[in-house]
């Protein structure tokens, strides 16, 4: 799988109307990411990062520009396609953890399975596997808010994973969180990126940035230079 | 996404507001409550008046000497004048008419009033009714002997003092003594009882197993009305004609009333001194009234669904605009726009389907209330429960569908930065 692309991206515009404005977040970004790859997306604010990281992730179309997934062309994809990429392909773990606060962590877990439309007793195991996986096994049963950060991160990052995604795109994921538990959750991304996955993580954090092979710096809408 | 798993989100969703998610509901409530205890009143005094008049049978044309008119207000003096002054129907009507091809028999039925208190041994009891029948009345009225035997024209002919008794009559006269001939007495003869009656029950309070039949030419030989005063109008004979198979009741209307008119020698010009009652005026006439009352309270009741429809659909717009958040999350891991669509259309029929069930509940109890505390039965029939609650779920897919789309057009990265 090494070196096979998984993502195209050629000459993508991202122009937000703001009433009369316009905003241009993306001003022709290229980048292509393969399979295992560890991609550190750096930027300050503004700069469009977290507008890629959507595009990327299916969140967003971009304006114009080609943008390659698995070999398929995106632009050719309606809603209900997007959705089922976002599902089966894409994991997201997001700074704020977008966890749904009411139902409790397993269930977390579970919501993507279910729109997977799998059989609840086989994503009830499928999702608590995935929790052990990530040191919360025993934790299924606790609501989001009855969590620690760090806790709750690691159930977004078992969500992001359950459905057997490959790509993680990760915005910010230790911006939430005290320096330690951020090094604990880095941890868990260098471990899946051993495993295979292929992982983005969009940040202003150097220290973040360090523990991915290719770092890309993004300004004004354009990705400027790659370490 | 499974069907149960959107039950069970729906139903995940409003258990996290359960105050707020009955105090929607409530609307929905109390109009399926309204629907169901009036429902279930009307068909419960439907159920009785059809029992009771139905049973006679829709086939039987009753010739009198005036038209029915129980629902109608007064008469005045100079009706009731008329009407007295009309000549009595007899017994050779009757034989005259049971002759006709469209008439297969007929029960001519002579009413006595004033027998005042009937009496067995120390016992006595106000009997409702004593009516004067042949053994055919048994055919045309659907009324039945149940125990013993019914008239045999001999009991006509040698104008025996016989009766059929109704259960009542038997119940509170004799006990737990057989009635079975055993003497009665009525007005100032004795009676022997042949039989007993099935039971009818009661009608808008009036007790029809509380009546004696007797021979009818026994009762006009010993019950002869004084020639004047209001018993002289009343009681008279009526005949209850059945209509042969085949013949249309109005073929048989027709074939009476050209009978009577010439048998009286009625001119052309001249109208009927006699009417020609049916089942099915009386039944038309108590169905306009019940009509009234039906269409006054789908009224309400879809005042109060659509009411609380909106209601609905206002805690839905909230729910969607609270959730926002949630359905970014959602679509971004992986909801498509329809499970959301559907997530909260089911949220909203959900929530009107167990209003319908309580509702239901709560008129089940009102109308069960109303049965105890007042003379009117109730009957709550299969098809109201369905229509009640299909209705509010009706209303929850039709309130829902604006809340439920505005939802499942969210923008998904918008949805997600909202906070």
């Amino acid at each position: 799988m090494k070196n096979k692309t998984i993502l195209k991206l050629e000459n993508i515009h991202k122009v937000y109307r703001m009433g009369e404005v316009e905003i241009h977040a993306l001003r022709g970004v290229n980048l292509e990411v393969h399979y295992g790859d560890y991609i550190a997306l750096m930027g300050p604010s503004g700069s469009g990062k977290s507008t890629l990281m959507h595009i990327i992730g299916f969140l967003d179309r971009p304006t114009s520009g080609r943008y390659l997934f698995e070999g398929s062309e995106v632009q050719a994809f309606d809603d209900e396609s997007l959705a089922n990429i976002r599902n089966r392909k894409i994991g997201f773990v997001f700074q704020f953890f977008n966890l749904i606060p009411r139902i409790n962590a397993l269930q977390n877990v579970e919501l993507p399975l279910m729109y997977m439309g799998m059989p609840a007793k086989e994503r009830r195991k499928t999702a608590y596997e995935m929790l052990e996986k990530v040191g919360l096994g025993k934790r299924g049963s606790h609501r989001p808010t009855e969590l620690s950060g760090g806790e709750n991160q690691r159930v977004a990052i078992a969500r992001a994973l359950v459905t057997g995604t490959n790509l993680v795109l990760a915005d910010e994921p230790t911006g939430n969180l005290d320096t330690k538990t951020g090094e604990e959750i880095m941890e868990i991304f260098n471990r899946l990126n051993h495993e295979g996955k292929t992982i983005i993580v969009v940040t202003h954090d150097p220290e973040i940035a360090k523990h991915a092979r290719k770092t890309y710096r993004m300004k004004d809408g354009l990705i400027e230079e790659s370490q | 996404m499974k069907f149960y798993d959107l039950i069970y989100t729906s139903f995940h969703g409003l258990r996290t507001h359960k105050l707020r998610s009955v105090l929607t509901t409530l609307g929905i409530i109390i109009g399926v409550a309204t629907v169901i205890t009036m429902v279930a009143i009307i068909e419960g005094v439907n159920a009785f008046v059809y029992r009771a008049f139905g049973g006679v049978g829709s086939d039987v044309i009753y010739v009198q000497k005036w038209k029915w008119a129980f629902f109608v207000g007064s008469r005045d003096r100079e009706w009731w004048r008329k009407m007295a002054k009309r000549e009595d129907l007899t017994i050779e009507d009757a034989r005259a008419i049971e002759n006709l091809k469209s008439i297969s028999k007929v029960a001519p039925t002579y009413p006595v009033f004033s027998v005042g208190e009937v009496r067995y041994k120390n016992k006595t009891l106000n009997v409702n009714d004593v009516a004067g029948i042949t053994g055919d009345y048994f055919f045309v009225s659907g009324r039945t002997v149940e125990e013993g035997r019914s008239f045999v024209d001999a009991d006509n002919d040698f104008k025996r003092k016989v009766c059929i008794i109704g259960p009542f009559v038997a119940e509170n006269l004799f006990d737990k003594e057989n009635p079975m001939g055993k003497e009665i007495i009525i007005g100032r003869h004795r009676f022997t009882v042949v039989g007993i009656t099935d039971k009818k029950g009661e009608l808008l309070g009036n007790n029809l197993d509380n009546v004696i039949f007797i021979p009818l030419k026994t009762a006009l030989l010993y019950f002869k009305p004084p020639v004047r005063g209001w018993r002289g109008v009343f009681q008279s004979l009526q005949i209850a004609a059945k209509v042969e198979k085949g013949f249309t009741v109005e073929q048989a209307k027709q074939d009476i009333r050209k009978l009577l008119r010439k048998r009286r020698n009625l001119f052309f010009n001249q109208e009927d001194d006699f009417a020609l009652n049916t089942q099915e005026m009386l039944l038309s006439m108590y169905k306009n009234l019940t009509m009234g009352i039906f269409f006054a309270m789908v009224g309400i009741a879809s005042l109060a669904l659509i009411v609380g429809g909106i209601g609905i659909m206002n805690i839905m717009l909230v729910s969607v605009s609270e959730r926002t958040k949630e359905i970014g999350i959602r679509m971004a891991v992986g909801a498509k726009r329809r499970d959301i669509l559907m997530q909260f259309l089911s949220e909203a029929v959900f929530l009107t389907g167990v209003g319908g069930v309580l509702g239901l509940f709560l008129g089940a109890g009102l109308a069960k209330i109303v049965d105890i505390l007042t003379p009117l039965p109730s009957h709550i029939p299969v098809w109201s429960i369905l229509i009640a609650i299909g209705f509010s779920m009706i209303v929850g897919l039709f309130f829902g569908i604006y809340p439920a789309t505005k939802a499942s057009k969210l923008d998904p990265i918008e949805a997600l930065r909202y906070e």
